[in-house]
């Protein structure tokens, strides 16, 4: 090949690195006479300078470019190596079911109305098992006596009832209610707790923990006419107001 | 290539691929995601890369998706020559890697890449010439146009080593 402008610098290489013949170093003397504006240039070509790696430099996610091809796995061969696991689980499923049958034949809570005055509230903001007064076995049972009731709409969760005095909001399965603009009772199983607004002051203050305060079987019912709680729980209730 | 090859390729080349990235770009964003780019690439065509020319395949794939992401890059915003000659000269250097870096950056990228191959990887003239789609003769001259102008940029020195 021809030595011209574009290519001579390879040439220079190839004598600075030991690779030209005699021929082609006579071609490149030949052509940088002809070109002595080039005579300087292989002195400014230093062999010695190369460049290092920084071998700290890493590509520390490596795991982010490794893939994997989803795997077949034959029915056979996965149920021998699940053989334990599937016995397992057809064991549980069998005795859920079981479970499930017998809660079933239970016999039917017995629902009463237990229709109790408004609590009063204590210093502590907590109504004790003393404050919350109205014993439960004191309270009048009165069986089916839906229609004396003014039963509000508390039909879908997260429906927010309101009164002049009283708000219901049901959450899910965590049922709280305000009793007036001030106190903010939430009722679970076993306890009746009042908070004070003025501090908490939405209905927003319940955190996700608070859903273990749970009512289970028992629903709520407002007679907004007579600014009555109706609390339609199920047998054994004893439990109710204990702390 | 199987997915095991494949892997091993994450584990033995992507230092190195980095490396390669980091030195055009000087940008570690845009190497990584240069890098993600190939590495999903190779993935995609596994079956057709076999394993002795995976290096050099995604060498290749690097400095060609560096080049399109650089074209358009240049489209978008008129290309950084004033922020090379910036850092060419607002940087007090500390030591002579840190200036070798700074000269490489002031190259064109296709004489970044053949000295970075030749140096980092140690590739061939062929090989390098292979990998970039250039002639031999033209790799060579890219790597004395290259060494000349990092010479030019730091001036002289002994021995970089």
């Amino acid at each position: 090949m021809k030595i011209t402008i574009d290519n001579y610098e390879a040439y220079i290489l190839d004598r600075i690195e030991g690779n030209l013949s005699a021929e082609g170093q006579k071609e490149l003397d030949a052509f940088l006479v002809s070109h002595p504006e080039l005579q300087d240039v292989a002195s400014q070509y230093d062999p010695s300078l190369r460049l290092l790696p920084d071998m700290d430099e890493v590509f520390a996610d490596k795991e982010s470019l490794k893939r994997y091809e989803p795997t077949a796995i034959s029915y056979k061969h996965w149920f021998s190596s699940h053989k334990l696991g599937i016995i397992s689980a057809a064991a549980c499923v069998a005795v859920l079911f079981g479970a499930a049958i017998w809660l079933f034949n239970q016999p039917k809570a017995d629902l009463t109305i237990a229709e109790t005055p408004l609590p009063v509230v204590k210093e502590d903001n907590v109504i004790t098992k003393e404050a919350s007064a109205p014993s439960i076995a004191a309270m009048p049972r009165v069986k089916k006596a839906k229609s004396n009731v003014k039963t509000p709409q508390i039909n879908s969760k997260d429906s927010i009832i309101k009164s002049d005095k009283l708000v219901i909001y049901m959450s899910d399965k965590l049922v709280k209610y305000e009793i007036s603009t001030t106190k903010l009772v939430l009722y679970h199983s076993d306890k009746l707790v009042v908070y004070d607004t003025a501090t908490k002051s939405d209905l927003n203050i319940f955190k996700p923990d608070d859903r273990r305060m749970i009512v289970e079987n028992i629903s709520l019912r407002l007679d907004t006419l007579q600014e009555k709680l109706l609390a339609y729980v199920p047998k054994p209730i004893k439990n109710l107001f204990n702390n | 290539m199987t997915e095991n090859d494949y892997n091993d390729c994450v584990n033995e080349q992507s230092d190195r691929l980095f490396r390669f990235l980091t030195g055009l770009s000087a940008d570690s964003p845009k190497a990584k995601d240069v890098m993600q780019d190939v590495f999903l690439r190779l993935w995609e065509r596994k079956s057709e890369v076999e394993v002795s020319k995976a290096r050099a395949w995604m060498f290749r794939t690097a400095y060609n998706r560096w080049i399109d992401l650089q074209r358009h890059n240049k489209f978008l915003v008129g290309g950084d020559e004033s922020a090379l000659q910036c850092q060419k000269t607002e940087n007090a250097y500390s030591d002579l890697r840190q200036v070798l870096n700074e000269a490489l950056r002031t190259l064109p990228d296709v004489q970044k890449s053949v000295v970075l191959l030749r140096d980092y990887e140690g590739y061939s003239y062929d090989e390098i010439g292979k990998i970039l789609s250039l002639s031999e003769q033209k790799v060579k001259v890219y790597i004395f146009r290259a060494r000349t102008a990092l010479k030019a940029y730091i001036g002289k020195i002994e021995n970089v080593i």
